[in-house]
């Protein structure tokens, strides 16, 4: 997810604050346990007048679930994108990303590659501009975990800006289908509400 | 009498035989090896030879003028006075720099030559030497000349700019080095392009005028600049006034991503992990659509949109501010620019 650019001025700073309603899905062939919960997060980006940015980011939470035999877990990740945008609407990015789900006695944790685009339109009438994404994963890495038949990423949502803030509301959605280990086809799905609210900090000298 | 036995000679003595010279060069390294030999009557009819117009070979100017100036330096020691001063002046019409070395001639014929300097007058220059000049701590210098006592007046200008800028006006004999900061009469370093340094002089003795000119190139060499930003084109700003169709477009954007939503959670999901994410998806595509209507419902009128005004101004600040900032980290390095002066035919090609 991008913060509105603009070509003017030099290197261009910005912090995003993050807060999603994270739904975690797995069936692992006894039945999909369904947890779900707050995850906050925090990312700071770098941009340049051509169309280059990078961005670190960090997220964590909690995750509660009611399904029979399943825990409560947390979540915590952390990842980095490097993004170009060839043209004014268009934006293709790769980026990094650890993840760990974590109970109180197992941990997970998911090391994935994610290459992807972003399409993006400024509404003519108000400050708004409409966002639609995709992407695959061509590295998933799980312990113990094949590599997934099915990996891939899309969201949609629509961006307000004002002065040098903006809000964000996106709907997320990752897909894994692993393929049958011996053990039973093991699907995971992640369904994300994300409201984010970005402040455009400075202007900085790029040397 | 022995003058006269000295006229029989050079008109009785036969010519050096020439056959074996292939150039006029050759003949004048012999010419000037007679007459150092003190062999003059054998000198002067080759001197003469390569300055008649029946002179086989090609004649530079510099070697012409050494001819001429050995010619009546031979002369002067046969001691035909006005023959002599007649060569010098031949020279120094063609070169007001020539001039003799009293390490290499008498006195007798330096004074033939002071003599020939004062019934001649012509100014000139050198061509400019290939410089580098920083104009903060150095200066370039151009080598004139009067051949007698004349009041002087160089000048230094662009080829496309009728002022000039005063480098010399003042009386002045002989040779004489002007200089200059680099700078023109602004002020200002001079810019890079053709340059012209003119000469006028009027002759003290004689009353003639004469002129002269020589041309040259100023180039700059300045520590790389940083570039400022483009200026902000129509892709780079908002629009700031709502157009009666403009709202059926964002309206078809809000559609797209409420659609886009619906997909997502629809199509894209594993159907065996159930719909469990639907609602996110239904509350993200309401709110764009609920805004897609609201586009179109404020667009029914043309207005302005101040939220657009304001981002723009602000971009433009923005890039005002930041070319500001370009400007000045430049002046030092602009500060530290030099130039490079080389020499150049006419005022261009």
């Amino acid at each position: 997810m991008f913060t509105p650019r603009v070509a003017t001025g030099q290197l261009r700073l910005s912090g995003t604050a993050t807060a999603s309603l994270f739904v975690h899905l797995v069936d692992i062939g006894y039945g999909v346990e369904e947890s779900t919960g707050l995850v906050v997060g925090a990312e700071g980006a770098a941009s340049w007048p051509s169309r280059l940015a990078v961005a670190v980011r960090a997220a964590g939470g909690a995750l509660s679930t009611d399904a029979t035999g399943a825990e409560d877990r947390k979540v915590g990740e952390l990842g980095a994108q490097a993004s170009f945008g060839p043209a004014k609407w268009l934006v293709l990015f790769g980026s990094a990303r650890s993840r760990v789900y974590s109970t109180a006695v197992a941990r997970q944790r998911w090391n994935t590659v994610e290459l992807g685009a972003q399409a993006h339109a400024d509404f003519a009438t108000m400050p708004v501009r409409a966002v639609l994404q995709g992407g695959i994963f061509p590295v998933v890495s799980v312990h113990e975990l094949p590599k997934p038949d099915v990996a891939f990423t899309g969201a949609a949502g629509l961006e307000y800006r004002r002065g040098s803030v903006t809000g964000a509301v996106f709907y997320e959605l990752e897909r894994y289908d692993f393929p049958d280990s011996g053990s039973g086809r093991r699907l995971e799905q992640v369904n994300k509400l994300t409201l984010r609210f970005s402040v455009r900090l400075r202007n900085g000298e790029a040397r | 009498m022995r003058r006269f036995a000295a006229w029989l000679t050079l008109l009785v003595a036969a010519p050096v035989a020439i056959s074996a010279q292939a150039s006029t060069a050759e003949a004048l390294h012999q010419a000037q090896d007679l007459y150092e030999r003190l062999e003059i009557e054998r000198a002067v009819p080759l001197l003469r030879q390569i300055v008649s117009p029946g002179w086989a070979f090609e004649v530079t100017q510099d070697q012409r003028v050494q001819a001429y100036t050995y010619l009546g330096a031979s002369l002067a020691l046969l001691g035909a006075r006005d023959s002599a001063v007649l060569y010098f002046r031949s020279a120094i019409e063609r070169d007001a720099f020539t001039d003799l070395d009293a390490r290499q001639f008498t006195p007798a014929q330096i004074t033939l030559f002071q003599q020939a300097r004062r019934l001649t007058f012509a100014v000139a220059a050198r061509p400019v030497a290939p410089a580098r000049l920083d104009p903060r701590t150095e200066r370039a210098t151009f080598t004139v000349v009067t051949t007698h006592s004349a009041s002087l007046r160089v000048t230094l200008r662009p080829i496309a700019d009728p002022n000039a800028t005063i480098l010399w006006n003042a009386v002045n004999d002989g040779l004489r080095e002007v200089s200059w900061n680099g700078l023109l009469a602004d002020g200002h370093v001079a810019p890079p392009g053709r340059y012209e340094l003119g000469l006028v002089a009027r002759s003290a003795l004689l009353g003639r005028n004469d002129s002269a000119r020589v041309y040259f190139t100023v180039a700059h060499e300045t520590p790389p600049l940083e570039d400022t930003l483009r200026a902000l084109g129509p892709d780079d700003l908002l629009p700031e006034r709502v157009q009666p169709g403009g709202g059926r477009a964002d309206l078809v954007k809000g559609f797209a991503v409420a659609a886009g939503a619906l997909v997502l959670s629809d199509a894209a999901t594993n159907g065996e992990l159930g719909r469990s994410g639907g609602g996110l998806a239904v509350a993200v595509a309401g709110t764009a659509g609920i805004v897609g209507v609201t586009a179109l419902l404020s667009s029914r009128h043309e207005r302005a949109l101040p939220a657009n005004i304001a981002e723009n101004a602000r971009r433009r600040a923005a890039r005002a501010a930041a070319n500001a900032d370009v400007a000045r980290r430049n002046a030092p390095k602009l500060a530290e620019t030099v130039l490079l002066l080389s020499p150049a035919a006419g005022v261009g090609p």
